[in-house]
């Protein structure tokens, strides 16, 4: 039933696509921004691959900072969505990279400092 | 040579410390390491794991149980009783010539804890003393059957019992399975204190106590997470025992014989690879 539906509510969009050149031109546009914000985003995560802030950061404040500096924008997001380090989106919209790496650190040395107590305990 | 004792401990409830205890022990007795396995947990998991549950009442009712065992130290009107009169012989659901043993629990064993309390308080013993007491008692029953085994693995109940303080107490190696989330963590720092405190006391390193991440998804990215702290904080074995239907299905007796493939499916390699591991730690190879 389902199937048989989608396939009518395709239909209209491939008839308008094909139809109507303005329509398609949108159509492309929307995909290809999709497909490069996508790539990027891929790009991202993989040349972050197993760096883990609090991991870093234990082994030293500065360095992990120092490291944190060679990062692009788009690498710092990818961390900060990996490790889920902004779960209430205070860096929503556009934020600077700088902003995004000392919220990182902020948060790994939080961390940090909460098992260090429990270490003591 | 004695065998070597492990405890596969954890305060943390529901990680697996039952299922880790039974899979090693079937695996390692499946390669021809002799073991025993002793449940120190009044929930018998292990013991309905290993013995099913015909074979466990049928135990029960012949007085083959821990708590027969251990009566005859806190109750004045039980008769002496032999470790090895005590044991199931050739347990397990896997095929193949084994020597796999078990010391069956039941829900009674709790109250032999209550009991050696209330004897032993009178008698001003405090309860550290009375742990220490249950650690020797079961060291001098693992030494009347010591020619037998290569291995004692002890289960140990959830929480920290004066059984499981003991058992740590008396065991060269202890496993902590835990789950790679943040609660499981944090039950992680205090409870190794522990075993680590009884380590130091014997001289030993902190190399004898070991982790194992257990109930592993591998695309959950918070698993992988903490999996990473983990290894960075403590010893972790590199095998990590992925959460899957089988190994959860492996925990109903059979009444048939299978193969360890057959019970375990495509986790079996996994385990193997665990117990590999587990061997070269505790020295069993
Ligand atoms: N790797 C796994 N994959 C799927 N299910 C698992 C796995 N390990 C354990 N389980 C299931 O999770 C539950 C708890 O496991 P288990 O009884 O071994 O934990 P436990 O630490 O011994 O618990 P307790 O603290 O109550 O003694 C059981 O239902 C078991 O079958
Ligand atoms: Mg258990």
């Amino acid at each position: 039933m389902i199937d048989k539906t989608l396939a009518g509510v395709f239909k209209v969009v491939t008839d308008e696509a094909a139809a109507n050149p303005a329509f398609g031109k949108r159509m492309e546009d929307v995909l290809a921004k999709f497909a490069r914000d996508y790539a990027e985003k891929q790009v991202a995560e993989r040349r972050i691959g197993d760096f883990h802030p609090f991991i870093e950061y234990r082994k030293g404040a500065e360095a992990f900072e120092a490291q944190l500096t060679k990062l692009d924008a788009k690498e710092l997001r990818a961390i900060i969505d990996r490790h889920k380090l902004d779960p209430a989106l205070a860096l929503k919209g556009k934020v600077s990279k700088k902003a995004l790496a000392s919220h990182i650190v902020e948060v790994a040395r939080k961390r940090s400092e909460r098992d260090a107590k429990l270490f003591e305990y | 040579m004695p065998p070597r004792t492990v405890s596969v401990v954890n305060m943390k409830g529901g990680v697996g410390k039952s299922t880790t205890v039974a899979s090693l022990a079937e695996t390692l007795a499946v390669e021809g390491v002799r073991v025993l396995v002793i449940d120190l947990d009044p929930q018998s998991n292990v013991s309905m794991m290993l013995a099913g549950p015909e074979r466990w009442v049928e135990l029960r009712q012949k007085g083959k149980t821990i708590d027969d065992y251990f009566n005859q130290f806190v109750q004045t009107d039980s008769h002496p009783k032999f470790l090895r009169d005590c044991l199931a012989y050739e347990v397990g659901d896997v095929s193949g010539e084994m020597r796999l043993d078990l010391l069956i629990s039941t829900p009674e064993f709790r109250y032999i804890e209550r009991h050696a309390l209330e004897k032993w308080v009178k008698q001003a013993f405090d309860v550290r003393q009375i742990g220490n007491r249950f650690a020797k008692l079961t060291q001098a029953a693992i030494d009347s059957v010591q020619d037998s085994y290569d291995l004692v693995l002890f289960d140990c109940p959830p929480g920290i019992s004066i059984f499981a303080e003991a058992a740590i107490e008396l065991s060269e190696f202890i496993v902590i399975p835990t789950i790679p989330d943040y609660i499981s963590r944090l039950g992680i720092f205090s409870f190794r204190k522990r075993a680590l405190r009884s380590m130091e006391q014997r001289r030993f390193t902190e190399d004898r106590i070991w982790t194992l991440i257990t109930k592993y998804e591998a695309s959950n990215t918070l698993h992988q997470s903490e999996a990473a702290l983990l290894k960075d904080q403590f010893n972790v074995f590199e095998t990590r025992i992925p959460q899957t239907e089988q190994i959860a299905r492996a925990a109903e007796w059979f009444d048939a014989k299978r193969t360890l493939d057959q019970k375990y499916g495509e986790a079996t390699n996994v385990i193997r690879r665990f117990a590999g591991e587990f061997r070269e730690k505790v020295g069993l190879i």
